[in-house]
This record gives structure tokens, sequence and C-alpha cells, in this order.
């Protein structure tokens, strides 16, 4: 019989002579006291009271225990993250570079960027015999509206 | 040790998790600021225009040019092939959306310009139509930025040709 099966005997009064008699000596030396056997004769009796209908009281023990070992787990959880964790370093180290890389991208002037070149969408003729066509340099630097078959002015005509 | 703040803690938050939803609001600050910042690069829908009008010649030693002018030569020699610009007139606008708005007024060539409600890649974008006094000669849809100007090639005037810059002015 080990110490669990003879604590529970004992809390029932099963153990021989023990009933009204001081604590086993094997269970004193566990650091059990004599009242604590009343303590846990009263919550049995609480337990059969509220829970009479208990079919499984295994199933409900198994409950019982691992809602206070999720709620142990909870409690200690912060106290295992401590410290500069690897997951914390990481992430860190993440957002210093995206932080780093973005600021520089905003901050420092970039001598390769070029502003957008003017782009002509559609060119079209409006007049019999002028055909206008959307033109590039050969460099991109500039957009051309290249106009043909226009009437000559001559150098007489005054255009101010 | 204990959680320094109990009630996320009970929420399941922990500290790296706090951290990491940190670097998160900040990364989202400065990619906003950068929207926005490349949002603004874009001009207005109050973009000035500045059109001149010029005469090309060919000429073997042609005098300095206006100096409202000398920093496209480089483009207008290499483009049109003439030696010499001289500058007949120039006019700095703001097209709007609704009204007409007549760029070089000359007695010959008359440039429509109506500008489009929209902006965007650092452009202003305008339907332009040029006329040679009544007579329509050509539509366009274009789309200006500031430093990239447009050329258009006119009529032969004279012993030159007439040639149209429009640029998008800061």
């Amino acid at each position: 019989m080990n110490s669990e099966e003879r604590y529970n005997r004992w809390v029932d009064g099963l153990l021989a002579g023990s009933d009204t008699g001081p604590v086993p000596p094997e269970l004193a030396r566990e650091g059990i006291a004599g009242g604590e056997r009343a303590e846990v004769r009263r919550v049995g009796e609480l337990l059969r009271h509220h829970a009479p209908a208990l079919e499984h009281p295994d199933v409900f023990r198994e409950q019982i225990l691992d809602r206070i070992r999720r709620e142990q787990g909870r409690v200690n959880a912060p106290e295992t993250r401590r410290g500069w964790s690897l997951p914390r370093l990481a992430w860190s180290g993440f957002g210093l570079v995206a932080l780093a890389v973005l600021g520089f991208a905003a901050l420092i002037p970039k001598p390769w960027h070029h502003p957008p070149a003017s782009e002509i969408y559609g060119v079209w003729s409006e007049a019999d015999r002028v055909s206008a066509v959307a033109l590039r340099t050969p460099d991109h630097s500039a957009s051309v509206v290249w106009l043909d078959g226009l009437d000559y002015l001559p150098a007489d005509h005054a255009v101010q | 040790m204990p959680c320094s703040e109990p009630a996320l803690c009970r929420a399941g938050v922990t500290r790296s998790g706090r951290a990491f939803r940190t670097v998160a609001v900040l990364l989202g600050m400065l990619l906003c600021g950068l929207a926005s910042a490349a949002e603004s690069s874009s001009p207005g829908p109050d973009a000035r225009l500045w059109c001149a009008l010029l005469v090309g010649t060919r000429e073997r030693n042609p005098p300095s040019p206006p100096a409202a002018i000398a920093s496209y030569l480089p483009v207008l020699r290499r483009t049109f092939g003439y030696d010499r610009f001289d500058l007949i007139a120039e006019r700095l606008a703001v097209p709007g959306p609704d009204d007409d708005r007549w760029l070089v007024p000359s007695t010959e060539l008359y440039l429509q310009v109506r500008s489009r409600p929209v902006a965007g890649e650092g452009r202003s974008f305008y339907q332009l139509r040029m006329f040679q006094r009544e007579r329509a000669l050509f539509a366009s849809e274009i789309g200006l930025s500031p430093g990239s100007p447009l050329y258009i090639r006119g009529p032969l005037w004279g012993q030159g040709q007439l040639i149209l810059i429009l640029e998008l002015r800061p």
C-alpha cells in the first residue's frame, strides 16, 4: 500500500486503529496534521451534496486536474518568457532591420531615382492631310507630338 | 517572477507579443508616412503649365539662346535638327478642368488645355487641342511631370519651324 492509498484510507477511517487516534507516524512525517482529515471529509461531503449525479467521477477529476494544470501554466508562462528569449530577439531584430530599411528609403536622397517622364497617351489628327504622331526622344527625356502636313506660313506672316 | 500586468497576462498577452505589436504599429505609422509623402510628391490639380512658342532655324554660328529656353537647347537641336532657336512668346497658366485655357495665343497657333481631375505617378493629366486659326489640328491626352517637357512640332514658318514646349512647373 503506497502513501496515497494509506492517506485515503486514513481519511476514510479505514486505517486500523486510526479513526480517532493520532495521525499515523508515516503520515505525520509527510506533514499531515490531525485536523486535515476533518477538512478533507467536509470537502468530500460538500462534493457529494452538490454533485450527486456524477456518473463518471474519474472524468470529472481529470477535468478539474486539467483545469488546474492550465491555470498553473498561465501563471507560470510569463516567468518562463523572462529576458531576451529567442523569439523576442528575432522579432526585435526584424523590427529594427525593417525600421532601418524604411528610414533609409524615406530619408536618404536617391540619386538613381528619376521622376517619371511625361507621357502621351493618345494623339488624334483632326484635320485632313495632317498626321499627328507621338514620339519619344531616344534618351526618353522628352515626348514629342510630331505634326506633318501643316500649311506653310510665309515669312511675312505674323505669328505673334 | 509574477506577471507585471496581470490583466494582460490573463488575456494571454505576453511581453514579446506586446513588443511585436509595438513594432508593427511603428512600421504601420512609417508606411503611412511614406505613402503620404509619395502622394504629396504628385503635382496637384493647380499645377502651373509653362508654354513657349519658338522658331527654330539653321544658322552656322547662332547667338546664345534666350535664358528661358537655354536648358531645352540640347533636346531641341537633337530632335528637330535646327541650330538656332528664338523665343516668340511664353505663358505660365493654371489650366482648370471646366474652362478652356489658351496657351500661347499667337495670331496663328492656339493651344487649348483642359486639366483632368486626376493625378498620380507624379504626373498631371491634360487634354490638349491645337488650332491653326479656326482649324483644329490635333487632340491629345497627356500626362506631364515636372522636368519632362512635351514638344510639339508645328508648321514651317519662313526659313524655320514653329515649335511649342509645354512643361509642368512646380
